[in-house]
């Protein structure tokens, strides 16, 4: 072939090969922001979609729309058949799932998200108290967009440091991992309000249970080294010499700031399987409701004390927690893992030896600062 | 068929991009998921798998430029002619052909599918084909020089993909590299052993070696591309097991391309469609130079001129690429190309330079043969 037939030849295949490929114009696309899972009364599963509007013409920013079937892929074909516009799941940012469907297990639904190269693998997912449908079709006063805005609030939590964080990243990868189990967000509805209420505990891929947002504190504290994050600890104010009075509150109450933390936990014993864990917090105070002698040192150790009883029993209490109901977010079991050799540990076969396992507490708290004033 | 070859000055190439070559042979579609089934053998001691991989290559890469410093300028069709003879010597040099052109089928038809799952599921395949063949002829067209020069661009235009790896290390929990040492040795071998589809490329130099220009360089720049190619691999296996649990690494059928999966900018959301689409770049000095070894082959054992065989070999590959295949399947043939591919790669080279080292014995003895005028 001469040069000049070989250049013509490549224009060519340009100009043909670029017609090939699905096109997808961004306004004939529905974008899925947010989708939802619930359970209907035949076992079936109810999704909800909620699509980003981009009309700027449009009354409402959003849309959201329902379909059952008896998959996910199933009922989203079904929804295409109510939308205006292709629906595409690339901008999916979280995927919801009602308390009931996490009941009767998760892992289909989410291994689905994550089978579809489609979408993203830092997409939150969260536990709904009640009806997710309810909560994506509620009209709120004063939130737009409730799909972005739930998004908006899992994600500055999570990087608020308040709640642990879970991506599906995270929740697929503590599903696989034979010592850890998975957590995620749970979320209320209702009084105009989408509230964090706390975490739901999973024991392989079935929610056992649930955690206050102050435990979800805990969690993250024995979990990751963080750097944010505040907590209001409340501890009998008897041996601390306050002067009693009708006005003041029967409890002392403090809020500290953590400026780092640091967890660690130890297989001390594998053959009892005792574990030990430590907790180092620097903190500072930002807040006593009562009259306290910050500035005499004497007072402040045993302040910082009392305020490490209180962690290290809250700590116990968290941990027994959830041991009752069997899930292990702690990681206990990964510990195991890599400290014994060949244990060949298995989601199954911790989850036989985890209710037998004792935990050491430790906590080491630091208060460095008392803010600008003394 | 001459057994030295002499190219013309204006067809070498500077040794220094040996290095380059090398690198860009062996990255190419192994990477993309090489973790998994290094994982499944050795589980957390993979990485040791990793290291034991390089150095094998480093030993076959030795032993290679070895048997090709025994001739002036020769390359493997030109030295098994020499020592097996006529028939059994071009034998060995259809199989190599045979192997090129295979590697070159499994190379193209893992990355199109990685394009079919990832980002365009109804593209026909014969389309991606046709359109990643053609760029392969037009890179054969222009010679030897211009394939090292895509090879070149490939390396360096791709390195800034190294730096993403930053954003894995985030949700990386080092716990998952112990303990140290739990597989057993031969497990650890099987893993090594599984290395291979991922490693081999780094027979070109082969072929290449007659058209480098500083023969005495050669040995330095192959080991310095074979030494980052380790690096690399155990950099990117070490993350993996960091970032993936266990039994999540051993599900995901593309563990770098998953890696990718969580870059994000605030510009490009979904940054593994770029890499996808970047990794062409990647793949295609494997496609080229594999295609350009194997059009030697044939060109030399038949003397034929090579731009006459070329476009046949590449209709013949297009053809053989059309065939369809599921996943099942294509790792089926990954697991044939890479048992084959050790006992090329990985053994047969010692038993050559064992029978040049004996032939150059046994000719200086008698005072030397026409074919064999160098003696070291």
């Amino acid at each position: 072939m001469s040069p000049k037939i070989n250049k013509l030849f490549l224009v060519l295949l340009v100009v043909l090969l670029s017609g090939c490929a699905d096109s997808r114009t961004l306004e004939r696309m529905g974008l899925i922001t947010t989708r939802g899972y619930d359970l209907t009364e035949d076992k079936q599963i109810l999704v909800t979609m909620v699509l980003l509007q981009i009309d700027p013409e449009a009354k409402e920013q959003t849309i959201a729309l329902s379909a059952t079937a008896d998959t996910s892929k199933g009922a989203r074909s079904k929804a295409d058949l109510k939308s205006p516009k292709k629906l595409q799941s690339g901008q999916l940012r979280v995927a919801l799932f009602s308390e009931e469907v996490v009941r009767a297990g998760l892992i289909n639904l989410t291994d689905t998200l994550s089978r579809d190269p489609a979408i993203s693998d830092l997409i939150y997912l969260g536990v709904v108290e009640g009806s997710v449908h309810e909560l994506l079709t509620q009209k709120t006063e004063g939130i737009s967009d409730t799909s972005q805005f739930i998004y908006k609030e899992l994600e500055q939590n999570i990087k608020g440091e308040k709640i642990p964080s879970s991506t599906m990243q995270e929740v697929m990868h503590d599903f696989y991992a034979p010592g850890v189990d998975p957590v995620m967000p749970t979320l209320k509805g209702g009084n105009g309000e989408i509230t964090i209420t706390g975490m739901a505990l999973i024991k392989e891929d079935k929610m056992v249970g649930k955690i206050n947002t102050q435990e979800a504190f805990y969690l993250k504290l024995i979990n990751d080294r963080f750097e944010a994050g505040s907590i209001e600890l409340s501890i009998d104010k008897s041996e601390f010499d306050i002067p009693d009075s009708e006005e003041t509150p029967e409890k002392l109450t403090v809020v500290i700031d953590t400026i780092t933390s640091y967890g660690d936990i130890d297989l001390i014993n594998k053959n009892n399987l005792q574990f030990e864990l430590k907790v180092k917090l620097k903190t500072r105070l930002l807040e006593i409701n009562q009259a306290y002698d910050l500035k005499s040192p004497a007072k402040l150790e045993k302040l910082e004390t009392k305020l490490c009883e209180k962690i290290t029993s809250d700590l116990e209490a968290l941990i027994e927690k959830a041991r009752q109901t069997g899930a292990d977010p702690f990681g206990f079991g990964e510990i195991y893992r890599k400290s014994v050799r060949g244990s060949n540990l298995t989601s199954a076969k911790w989850h036989k030896m985890y209710p037998e396992s004792k935990v050491n507490v430790k906590v080491d708290l630091e208060i460095l600062r008392t803010g600008v004033v003394e | 068929m001459k057994v030295l070859i002499e190219p013309k000055p204006q067809n070498m190439i500077n040794t220094i991009l040996l290095m380059f070559v090398i690198h860009s042979m062996q990255v190419g579609v192994g990477i993309q998921g090489f973790q998994r089934i290094i994982y499944m053998e050795a589980k957390q001691d993979a990485w040791i798998s990793v290291i034991l991989s390089g150095i094998a290559a480093a030993l076959v890469g030795f032993i290679m430029v070895k048997t090709l410093h025994s001739y002036k300028n020769s390359d493997l069709y030109g030295i098994q002619y020499d020592v097996f003879g006529k028939w059994l010597g071009n034998l060995l040099n259809i199989l190599f052909v045979c192997y090129f052109l295979a590697a070159f089928h499994m190379v193209a038809r893992n990355y199109i599918e990685v394009i079919q799952a990832w980002i365009f599921p109804e593209v026909p395949s014969w389309l991606f084909f046709f359109s990643l063949l053609s760029l392969v002829y037009y890179g054969l067209n222009g010679g030897l020089r211009t394939i090292v020069g895509v090879s070149f661009f490939s390396v360096v235009l791709a390195l800034w993909l190294i730096l993403l790896m930053a954003f894995p290390f985030q949700f990386a929990n080092w716990d998952y590299l112990l303990p140290v040492f739990e597989a057993s040795i031969p497990e650890i071998l099987m893993g090594a052993k599984q290395m291979t589809f991922t490693v081999v490329g780094f027979e070109i130099i082969y072929v290449l070696y007659p058209f480098l220009k500083e023969k005495d360089q050669v040995h330095k720049y192959m080991q310095f591309g074979l030494g980052f190619t380790t690096i690399l691999y155990l950099a990117i296996m070490v993350i993996s097991i960091a970032y993936f649990s266990g039994d999540q690494l051993e599900r995901t059928i593309w563990g770098t391309l998953s890696l990718f999966k969580i870059v994000r900018f605030p510009f490009i959301e979904r940054f593994e469609y770029v890499a996808i689409s970047f990794w062409m770049l990647l793949i295609l000095p494997n496609l080229m130079l594999y295609l350009w070894a194997a059009t030697r082959g044939l060109s030399r054992i038949f003397n034929k001129k090579e731009q006459k065989v070329s476009w046949k070999l590449l209709v013949f590959l297009f053809l053989t690429l059309l065939y369809p295949l599921n996943r099942i399947q294509i790792n089926m043939l990954d697991d044939y190309f890479a048992k084959g591919a050790l006992f090329l790669i990985f053994g047969y080279p010692f038993l050559l330079f064992i029978a040049v080292v004996m032939k150059k014995k046994f000719f200086s003895k008698k005072g030397g043969s026409a074919n064999v005028p160098k003696n070291k």
